[in-house]
């Protein structure tokens, strides 16, 4: 197993650093002078180059690409054009809301999904299932940042129950869970019911029942096991779009987060925030995968059985 | 000989896609599917003829009203019929859709088949680097590449299309590997094939259905992402009217004016039901082995 997690991480360091060529690469190319940006139209000409020599704008593509990565590793993201700020220092200072958020509506979407889309398939066609079934369809349909409108106009605005933005206090996250909530929820549930649906046609499921097992850990033993893996999959792909997704709820529901700092900084082109915090929620997104990578190996024996010592090397050349 | 084959071929290639669209039909959810998007599809394409005004058409002495007669999903800020903009909105999202949609399937389509096809050293070259792309959620990949490029139309077709190559390079590349191993296209290589051939004539025509499924979802995707983009101010910029746009712009008045906001979502939201309701049905209808 620690096999696998070392050869898991390994794995991961190629792709981040592909992750920052290219996110580096596209806004290097970007049309526009960042001096002049910083400096303003009122600046001349003169006062533009001695910015660009002294921030190094004009040393060759590869240098700069090399010293990022060299100022990446010890962990500075250089400073914002707009203000002079440690991008990483901002980065730190809102990357908890954000990931908070985030697994806060993971967790909420996964667990009243995976119930619903279990009850769901254990019941195939009931009306309790129609409506799973329904709300999946429009949950995957609903643009998350105009449900979070509609939320706001409705629970803040008509019924004032709820804080319409802030994120100050549990009260404050509800709101904001349900909206990015409802989206994955949809995802996790279809999964669950379909590759539950899958699992409990199976033999050892019929073998379970006759033995006489209870039919709770037929259910959450036998079949659950069985079928989480595309489930794991799953959750693993939408908290990255989570992550991504940040950008949009942060906007909806003024959440000082890492999202909305990434917003408010396109709109300026500071370059360096926009690729400080790409690449930070890449990083985040890669850590997450490779949690879930490591969530595979511990839920699939097959994976883990590969790692052991004596019988790994039979099994991997079984497997070829 | 030549003719007697084109009539085999085209005989059973009829058949299947025949046979597909009488499973669709059974389907009511598809059909709902289908519908809706035909209808949202002629909304934009004749927006001129059923639109009651321009969308750019600005009448300031009736301003924020509500759904009426006159103005049948109300007015915005400037007194713009919300109606006409949502009609014309979709124009500016059905275009997006299709086109990211086809550069993403063209690109991603070629890297997966090639990938597929050649396995080995070429399979990882391709997969690994593809792989980077897929570690940066899409959205942020969306959004980097619009910020180079600028926002405007074309840019975010690009961005969009850009960022879903990799999904679906995946599928077509496990389509090909499913496929590769069998006989007719062992036959074809005997007969003197070369590999373009093998892969674009004999491989993907075979691998058309889940092709064809992932095009209907990823569309709806693209039109979702495409609205985002706009909603956070890098997509369409005015007075061109897009749904996630117009949602930007009506945020402000959500307080008093709802309605402003609540159409050009219902439309978002229609338009990707529709699509994930066909797609679902065009999975079913065309694999029927992967019905439960």
């Amino acid at each position: 197993m620690f096999r696998y997690v070392l050869r898991r991480i390994l794995m991961m360091i190629p792709v981040l650093l592909g992750v920052v060529f290219v996110i580096f690469s596209i806004l290097y190319f970007s049309p526009g002078d960042p001096a002049r940006t910083i400096l303003g139209v009122t600046a001349t000409e003169q006062e533009v180059e001695m910015l660009s020599e002294e921030l190094g704008l004009n040393d060759p593509y590869g240098v700069q690409l090399f010293r990022y990565l060299q100022n990446l590793l010890r962990g500075d993201m250089g400073r914002s054009y707009k203000n002079n700020k440690s991008v990483s220092a901002e980065i730190m200072q809102r990357f908890p809301t954000t990931l908070l958020l985030a697994t806060l509506s993971i967790l909420f979407a996964a667990i009243v999904a995976i119930i619903a889309g279990i009850i769901s398939a254990i019941r195939q066609y009931s009306i309790f299932d129609n409506v799973v079934t329904g709300f999946s369809l429009l949950g995957i349909s609903i643009p998350n940042f105009w449900l979070g409108l509609m939320l706001i106009i409705l629970v803040s605005l008509q019924w004032r129950l709820l804080p319409a933005s802030g994120f100050y206090g549990p009260k404050y996250w509800i709101l904001p869970l349900i909206t990015n909530g409802v989206g994955y929820m949809a995802g996790i549930m279809r999964i669950t019911r379909s590759s539950m649906l899958e699992v409990i046609r199976q033999d050892y499921i019929r073998t379970a029942r006759a033995k006489g097992q209870r039919e709770i850990i037929v259910i959450l033993k036998h079949a659950l096991r069985n079928a989480i893996i595309p489930i794991i999959t799953l959750i693993g792909l939408q908290f990255g779009r989570a992550l991504g997704g940040a950008v949009l709820i942060e906007t909806v529901f003024a959440i000082p987060g890492l999202g909305k700092y990434l917003v408010d900084s396109i709109s300026a082109k500071d370059i360096p925030v926009i690729q400080g915090g790409v690449l930070f929620l890449a990083f985040l997104f890669g850590v997450v995968n490779l949690g879930v990578d490591i969530l595979y190996g511990f839920f699939d024996p097959r994976i883990s059985s590969q790692y052991k010592r004596n019988k790994g090397k039979a099994v991997r050349a079984h497997a070829k | 000989m030549q003719s007697r084959e084109e009539t085999n071929r085209s005989r059973k290639n009829y058949s299947l896609w025949l046979s597909a669209w009488r499973r669709l039909r059974k389907s009511r959810m598809a059909m709902f599917g289908l519908a809706l998007f035909a209808i949202i599809c002629l909304g934009a394409i004749f927006a001129d003829v059923i639109a009651p005004y321009p969308y750019d058409f600005q009448n300031l002495d009736e301003t924020f009203q509500f759904p009426s007669a006159k103005h049948w999903f109300g007015t915005d800020s400037v007194g713009r019929d919300i109606f006409s903009r949502i009609l014309y909105g979709g124009r500016v999202s059905l275009q997006i859709g299709l086109i990211s949609v086809l550069i993403s399937v063209t690109i991603g389509g070629s890297l997966g088949a090639i990938a597929g096809y050649y396995g080995g050293k070429t399979d990882n070259l391709i997969m690994r680097t593809l792989d980077i792309l897929l570690a940066i959620p899409a959205i942020l990949l969306a959004i980097t590449i619009v910020t180079a490029l600028g926002p405007g139309m074309f840019n975010l077709m690009l961005a969009i299309g850009v960022s879903s190559v990799p999904s679906f390079a995946r599928i077509v590349r496990a389509s090909i590997l499913s496929v590769k191993e069998q006989e007719f296209v062992e036959a074809a290589r005997l007969s003197g094939c070369n590999d373009a051939h093998i892969i674009f004539s004999h491989l993907v025509p075979n691998i058309m259905a889940p092709i064809i499924v992932q095009v209907t979802l990823s569309m709806a995707l693209s039109i979702l992402s495409a609205s985002s983009l706009s909603f956070i101010g890098l997509g369409i910029q005015p007075p061109m009217p897009e749904w996630g746009a117009m949602l930007s712009a009506g945020r402000a008045y959500i307080r008093n004016y709802s309605h402003i906001v609540l159409f050009p979502g219902l439309a978002i939201m229609a338009t990707i039901l529709s699509l994930n309701l066909l797609g679902d049905g065009l999975r079913d209808a065309l694999d029927p082995r992967l019905k439960n």
